[in-house]
């Protein structure tokens, strides 16, 4: 008894063995050929031939038998997920006659392995699965192709193509891009605009520092063409400049405006109301020569020490300038009514003298970006209410002609972005205030850039930023040299980032309307008449909803200098060129060397808040009929629907009327009303408090 | 009772730009001028490390910043008790006139309350700045 025991599972396994080596050694009908390869870069379709005979119908692949109704394909996928991002490999089959009916199944591995897709319509003469190497890796995949009601004479041919993938992959932009629209002031305001600054208030309205002028804008959500510029200029800013400044506050909507006077002191005013009424201020607490004076704010730091706010004005205001070779920075206490001791950032032999804008994470961190900090740029940063500062630069970078600029998210993930030596529209990211970074990369090289000047970021949630720099395609450093035969055409760029900064979706935001043509120099007081009319900075803000409103001043104004007309204007005569006398080329003689007040305004697409997006339309919207119903599923993008709208059209795509609703999150719907022997057309859509999102790709069964 | 310093690593104000770079050239190295008429300096000085240097419309030293490279108290520099002290507790600011008529003030600063990290000398008469607009 032990014995016999003992003996049979032995025999039992060896039985089942040779069965199971006779059916691996038994010739499987295949495909022919019966393998392919393929990779990510292969751009030549692999295909092959169905050899069964058919004949028998196949009710399902279960129940198929090999090399009669059903055969297989093996296709290997080569390289890494990372080599497919983005990308993923299209299954198709193809017959002649609509009678003919095959399905597709797809597996990973072995037939046995589990499904990645599959396809099963009727009345058609083709059909399609994909494999995604980031959803389902990449390796062997078996395409088992079943001969539902098909034979040898009208036998399939398969292909398989490299191809964008539906699927959302980590770290690629697929969001809906921002678009834009540029509201210029109307004459005869802002015709001063070198170096704007930009704030938008709590009532949604935008002022704009023109020089001399403080300008409010008006826009209208309901109108996009609508904008209403009124010059609310403070007496006291409104006299004489040496440099101009605007700052509202996003924490209490209280706007700030200071020149810079020629007798080293700045003179400041705030206003509450929207320009209404102004409050003159001490202006800078220190002695505000040399250059570049701006202003900061936002949250106190909790716990530092007399460094708190003193009266009813929540948040810390700061004013920096340069003074005897060093960057100085006060800190108001009181709203921006008076300001304390100018504490030095740092001297001459350790950064550049001139710093960007400064900007206040919500935990009270303090930041002031430096082109030129130790050969590098980077900033300046304190986390005690500016009362001790760090210099800290991003690893690689190399310093550069104009200010950097930071944004600050909600999270205080902090987005750099710089005009690098030599010109690339340069990115990083840090999430520890400088001492790390991350996704530093050239954000325009999608657009060809390669001149920039005057980077201004901001950001919203943790994952949103924008940044808006002027840029050239024309190659060449002499674009922010002296140069005024450089032929560069200079356009306004929004790169915008919704994956923390891994990936930017780059756009000109001036398109058709260059803001200059030739050199924008960049060597200060060095530069030659008309090269210089845009002078050192522009700015970058959002308002509530997380719209960027970019200010730039716009040199090219005339229906000449748009175009491009070689023409060398009036303006050519005191530094070259002969005036209204063509010379061949269309440059810095051919610019209107003007400086018009202009902004940069969202209109559409997602915000850099996310509770203000539409949903994200859903993709791969399949129908398969599973008698007697039809089963919808698709691919979810969205992160805040409220539901999904399915509609259906009987027999064509011209008819198509809600079905039904399903819940957030949903995947799958059943139509339990469908007919037999009737085509139908599905789509589906998120939709949300926000809008709904465009229609999902329409699906085709035949209920057969 | 501090002598009043009329100079800084032999530097003063008024001085013209030919007169600054025979004197600090004598000891030390311009590693590069910046924007608004300044040069940055490195010294070879027993006291100071550096300097900064503006110069106004007209080439003259408008103010000369020094880095101090050895312990320098404010006390050795102005006159303490005839100084301006501005000070948030941790950066402490020493504005001096040594006279009625001197056409120039001490500023000394640092965030130590006895030893001075830059020392100033800038010129107050007929203060302008040397750059013109919109820069």
């Amino acid at each position: 008894m032990s014995s016999v025991s003992s003996l049979a599972p032995i025999s039992s396994r060896l039985i089942i063995s040779f069965l199971l080596s006779a059916l691996v050694a038994l010739p499987l009908a295949a495909a022919q050929p019966a393998t392919g390869n393929i990779d990510s870069t292969t751009t030549t379709p692999i295909t092959w031939v169905g050899t069964s005979p058919g004949g028998s119908s196949a009710q399902a692949e279960t129940t198929c038998v090999e090399g009669v109704n059903c055969e297989t394909f093996t296709i290997t996928v080569n390289g890494t997920v990372n080599d497919w991002a983005g990308k993923a490999a299209s299954v198709r089959i193809n017959w002649l006659l609509p009678a003919t009916d095959y399905d597709i199944y797809i597996h990973q591995g072995s037939l046995t392995g589990p499904e990645s897709d599959h396809s099963g319509d009727g009345l058609t003469t083709s059909e399609d699965a994909l494999i995604v190497p980031s959803r389902d890796g990449v390796g062997t995949f078996v395409v088992h192709v079943v001969y539902f009601a098909a034979t040898a004479a009208d036998q399939y041919h398969g292909t398989i193509d490299v191809v964008p993938s539906p699927f959302v992959d980590p770290g690629i932009a697929t969001a809906d891009a921002p678009s834009y629209r540029n509201y210029a002031a109307p004459a005869p305001l802002g015709k001063d605009a070198g170096e704007p600054s930009i704030g938008i208030s709590k009532s949604g309205k935008a002022f704009f520092l023109a020089g001399l002028e403080t300008l409010r804008i008006t826009f209208d959500d309901n109108d996009p063409n609508a904008a209403t510029w009124v010059d609310k200029s403070a007496l006291n800013t409104s006299i004489e400049s040496f440099d101009p400044i605007l700052f509202t506050d996003p924490g209490t909507g209280r706007t700030f405006v200071s020149q810079l006077l020629p007798t080293k002191m700045s003179l400041m005013s705030f206003t509450d109301d929207d320009g209404e009424t102004w409050t003159p201020s001490q202006g800078s607490g220190l002695n505000s020569g040399v250059d570049h004076q701006t202003i900061g704010g936002g949250p106190f730091k909790p716990g530092i020490t007399g460094r708190g706010p003193l009266g009813s004005y929540p948040n810390a205001i700061y004013y920096a300038s340069q003074d005897d070779g060093l960057a100085s920075i006060a800190l108001s206490q009181d709203g921006g009514q008076t300001f304390g001791v100018a504490v030095p950032m740092w001297n001459l032999l350790q950064c550049g003298g001139l710093h960007g804008h400064i900007k206040v994470a919500p935990d009270g961190t303090v930041y002031v970006p430096n082109k030129s900090c130790f050969s590098g740029q980077g900033f300046a940063v304190s986390e005690d209410n500016g009362l001790t500062w760090n210099l800290r630069t991003v690893p690689g970078s190399i310093s550069g002609d104009t200010d950097p600029s930071i944004g600050i998210a909600t999270d205080g993930t902090v987005y750099f972005g710089f005009s690098n030596g030599g010109g690339k529209a340069m990115m990083a990211v840090t999430h520890d205030r400088g001492l790390t970074w991350q996704n530093i990369q050239d954000v325009g090289i999608s657009q060809g850039i390669n001149n920039t000047v005057f980077a201004q970021v901001t950001a919203g949630d943790s994952d949103r930023a924008a940044f808006f720099f002027l840029g050239s395609k024309t190659a060449g450093a002499s674009g922010l040299s002296t140069d005024r035969t450089f032929e560069g055409v200079w356009h306004g760029y929004m790169a915008t980032t919704f994956d923390g900064g891994r990936s930017w979706v780059t756009q000109n935001a001036t398109p058709g309307d260059p803001v200059q043509r030739g050199v924008i120099c960049t060597e200060g007081t060095g530069c030659p008449s008309g090269t210089r009319n845009l002078l050192d900075f522009n700015d970058l803000q959002i308002d509530a909803k997380g719209r960027p409103h970019a200010a730039f001043a716009d040199g090219c104004i005339t229906a000449n200098c748009i175009n491009g007309v070689d023409w060398n204007g009036a303006s050519t005569s005191p530094t070259g060129g002969t005036s209204g006398v063509p010379d061949g080329k269309v440059n810095g003689y051919d610019n209107d060397l003007t400086k018009r007040a202009t902004i940069v305004r969202q209109i559409g697409g997602k915000t850099l808040y996310a509770k203000y997006d539409i949903p994200e339309a859903p993709t791969y919207l399949q129908a398969s009929y599973a008698k007697p119903n039809v089963k919808l599923t698709w691919l979810d993008h969205s992160k805040s629907e409220q539901q999904f709208v399915i509609e259906r059209s009987t027999n064509d795509e011209s008819h198509f009327a809600t079905l039904a609703t399903v819940g957030v999150n949903a995947t799958s719907y059943t139509d339990t009303t469908a007919q037999k022997k009737t085509i139908y057309f599905y789509r589906v859509r998120a939709v949300n408090a926000n809008g709904a999102s465009g229609w999902s790709n329409s699906a085709r069964v035949y209920t057969k | 009772m501090s002598t009043p310093r009329r100079e800084v690593v032999g530097v003063s104000t008024g001085m013209s730009r030919k007169a600054v770079h025979a004197k600090l050239g004598a000891n030390g190295t311009m590693l590069r001028e910046e924007r608004k008429r300044q040069e940055v300096w490195e010294l070879r000085d027993p006291q100071f490390a550096s300097a900064i240097v503006g110069y106004d419309e007209e080439w003259r030293v408008r103010y000369i910043t020094a880095v101090a490279k050895e312990k320098i108290r404010y006390a050795d520099v102005l006159d303490i008790s005839a100084a301006e002290h501005r000070t948030d507790g941790r950066n402490h600011t020493y504005i001096w006139k040594p006279s009625p008529r001197a056409d120039y003030v001490v500023r000394a600063r640092g965030t130590d309350p006895e030893v001075l990290t830059y020392l100033t000398l800038r010129r107050i008469a007929g203060e302008r700045e040397s750059e013109e607009e919109d820069d």
